[in-house]
């Protein structure tokens, strides 16, 4: 017997489920790839909606040609440029147009795929033939550079409705009897993963014509939004179900430590940063910054001594805000405000910019670096700012922005 | 030499004659450049009492216009490493001087930001290179310089100038510099300057690109001015119990001054004290200050971790 997810996988556009529009724009990309402005296009949107097989039908019906690079494979710079180069080489057999598909485009490793990104950015610069991505994650930052120079196009998340309708008739052809609030379980459990649902359906059929009650189907648990880990956190009371909740916390630890900060500003660790002082009052918020500090400990010795069962208590630390009375769970939760990647590229230049003062006059003036920043340099600014800082300037060769820089102080 | 804009290095004595204070040290000094034999000299004392003047000043003496090839000039709190003394110091050690038979000269300043390892480097390379090279260390504290460096050097132990010397020192700028230093100036700036010429002739010249005319008021502006103030507001609206506000400050304050998460602790740790909260509280929140500064080291976000000591300040008030 075949699975469902197989036997019903569209061969056609017509077959795809729910994404008309999406299908619409897609097929308009690829027949008129030579008017674009953007020579890629990036599809996004939540596993199991039919982002690939939106992709495999267009091709199918459009009788292109297509060479597929997904995560199965090494996509390093070597071999993306290899194969690539390779696929546009060859003759078509059948003279048929080509077309490049990069799925599961966060799937591309920083190591062992070393220089892949970089060599996408370029094979999407120079390509005369239509790339269609495809990603689940598409507030990831490691593509960054490639979303810029790809059209984004939207996958909508499948509604129940559509998902039930979709089942029901599977169950028609199938000739398996079905009550419908059943169906309506297995939709809502999936939460718009039509391909889940249907891995559900067969199992819960299980080889009989009939669909008995979903009582043991598991909950399908998906990447649950950090806001609402947060929510959840506030609200909880008890110290072992916050671990639960953080179980399915994306904590992530990734990026070396610095002097702002630099992490994927979605993990956890921010979002509650950002919301304690709301979610907490006022006396107890030293108690409540105290887990997250010795937390935050934890993924600094990580970080320096890849040692990673500290990430146990990284975690748990975490929960003992739940262990704090009273707290206010009634409030709008924020996105960190800190931008920790782009602070740190700000808070980098600043320092430098002072350090590259200070060497130019210390080692005239005969002092430390160190000395000159804490001792001359809150002196010279008033120099500056009363505009007299001609002869100083040409002395020690600054450049415009270093004196706007001192006059700033 | 060409004159500097910068007043502090204007000003700086080229000769013994010129330098103020300290005569003992001048005297024994000077003759050691008469006779043209000089040793290995540890200088400690105060920042701004003339100690690297006094170095620069027995280059000058020593080679004349060649000084600059035959004096390296090190401050060891800007390279305090190990490989410093074994690669710079070693190189330049290791040639004889240009255009002269006298030992090189070099110069180590701020001595006790070395580490105890490049100390200890420190001592076989003064004596395998004795032939061709003398050393002039200086420092702050001579308890930081390891005992068998201390046994290798002359020690001199510079003092404080006393009024009459800073006196004349304020004198000699204002006739050049045409510029009139009010009589209830004076003491602002031996009070602001504690003692130390180089901070206080940095505060002359920053007032006088204000007014030719330098009064006290003037001098306690500029000085109050000059000390950031942004980290006891912060600590303030802490206090205040407006933590949300208190942080974004501090952010901003970071962004702008480039300050790392250690700068701010160290100024957090001197506003404590004149926060108005009760003794006890204060010494609490030193300890937090440790606590922090130490987490600070071995966690990732120094940022999630200022944040936690300023939390400590809300609702002490």
């Amino acid at each position: 017997m075949s699975l469902f997810i197989n036997k019903y996988n569209p061969k056609k556009v017509n077959e795809v489920i729910g994404h008309d529009l999406e299908l619409e724009k897609l097929a308009n990309f690829v027949l008129n790839y030579k008017k674009q402005k953007k020579k890629a296009i990036l599809i996004h949107g939540r596993s199991g909606i039919g982002k690939t097989c939106s992709a495999y039908a267009l091709v199918n019906e459009l009788n292109f040609e297509i060479l597929d690079l997904n995560a199965s494979e090494i996509r390093n710079k070597e071999i993306i440029n290899y194969v690539v180069g390779n696929f546009m080489k060859q003759f078509s057999l059948f003279g048929k147009e080509k077309l490049i598909f990069i799925d599961e485009l966060e799937g591309i490793s920083g190591y062992q795929d070393y220089g892949g990104i970089q060599a996408l950015q370029e094979l999407i610069e120079i390509s005369i033939i239509p790339i269609i991505l495809a990603t689940n994650d598409i507030g990831n930052e490691k593509f960054e550079s490639i979303k810029k120079k790809c059209e984004l196009l939207e996958f909508k998340n499948l509604d129940k409705d559509i998902l039930v309708r979709h089942l029901e008739n599977i169950c028609k052809k199938e000739k398996i009897s079905y009550k419908k609030n059943v169906l309506e379980k297995i939709a809502e459990n999936c939460n718009g993963d039509l391909r889940a649902s249907l891995i559900d359906l067969q199992l819960l059929i299980n080889n009989k014509k009939e669909l008995v009650d979903t009582d043991f189907i598991e909950k399908r648990l998906q990447d649950i939004d950090s806001r609402d880990i947060v929510a959840q956190l506030f609200k909880e009371n008890d110290l072992v179900n916050s671990f639960r909740v953080l179980d399915n916390a994306n904590i992530n630890i990734y990026n070396g430590p610095g002097p702002v900060i630099f992490s994927d500003e979605d993990s956890i660790l921010y979002w509650i940063e950002e919301n304690l002082p709301r979610g907490v009052d006022n006396k107890d918020l030293a108690k409540a910054y105290n887990y997250l500090s010795k937390s935050d400990v934890f993924r600094g010795r990580i970080i320096r001594q890849q040692y990673w069962r500290f990430l146990v208590y990284q975690k748990l630390l975490i929960g003992g805000i739940s262990t704090i009375k009273n707290k206010n769970i009634d409030f709008e939760h924020k996105k960190t405000r800190r931008s920790p990647k782009q602070n740190f590229l700000l808070w980098s230049l600043v320092s430098r910019r002072k350090t590259t003062i200070a060497e130019k006059f210390s080692k005239n003036l005969h002092t430390s670096k160190k000395d000159f920043i804490k001792n001359t340099l809150p002196n010279l600014k008033f120099i500056f700012k009363q505009n007299k800082h001609k002869d100083i300037a040409e002395e020690f060769k600054l450049e415009k922005e270093e004196i706007e820089y001192i006059k700033k102080q | 030499m060409q004159d500097s804009s910068i007043w502090t290095e204007k000003f700086r004595p080229k000769g013994f004659e010129e330098f103020k204070g300290q005569e003992k040290i001048i005297e024994r000094v000077s003759s050691m450049v008469k006779n043209r034999n000089i040793q290995n000299m540890l200088f400690s004392g105060p920042p701004g009492v003339g100690k690297t003047t006094l170095a620069l000043i027995i280059a000058y003496k020593l080679y004349g216009d060649s000084w600059r090839q035959n004096m390296l000039e090190l401050n060891a709190s800007d390279n305090r490493g190990i490989d410093v003394v074994r690669t710079i110091i070693k190189d330049f050690a290791r040639t004889k001087a240009i255009g002269t038979d006298l030992p090189k000269i070099i110069l180590l300043d701020e001595c006790d930001a070395l580490t105890s390892e490049a100390q200890h480097a420190l001592r076989r390379t003064m004596e395998d290179f004795s032939n061709t090279s003398r050393f002039i260390l200086s420092c702050n504290y001579s308890s930081k310089i390891i005992e068998p460096i201390q046994s290798r050097c002359a020690v001199f132990r510079f003092k404080l100038l006393n009024k009459k010397e800073l006196e004349e020192i304020i004198d000699n700028i204002a006739k050049k510099e045409k510029i009139k230093v009010e009589n209830d100036a004076f003491n602002a700036l031996f009070d602001v300057s504690e003692g130390d010429v180089r901070k206080m002739i940095n505060i002359i010249q920053s007032c006088s690109s204000v007014s030719k005319a330098i009064t006290e008021k003037l001098i306690y502006e500029l000085v109050s001015s000059a000390q950031p103030k942004e980290i006891k507001e912060i600590l303030d609206t802490s206090l205040k119990g407006e933590f949300i506000k208190a942080r974004e400050r501090l952010l901003e304050t970071m962004l702008k001054h480039g300050l790392s998460g250690l700068d701010i602790i160290k100024q957090i740790q001197k506003e404590v004290w004149n926060l108005k909260i009760s003794d006890e509280n204060k010494i609490k929140l030193i300890d937090k200050c440790g606590e922090i500064e130490f987490r600070l080291v071995e966690g990732s976000d120094e940022f999630i971790q200022l944040e936690a000591l300023l939390a400590n300040f809300v609702g002490l008030r």
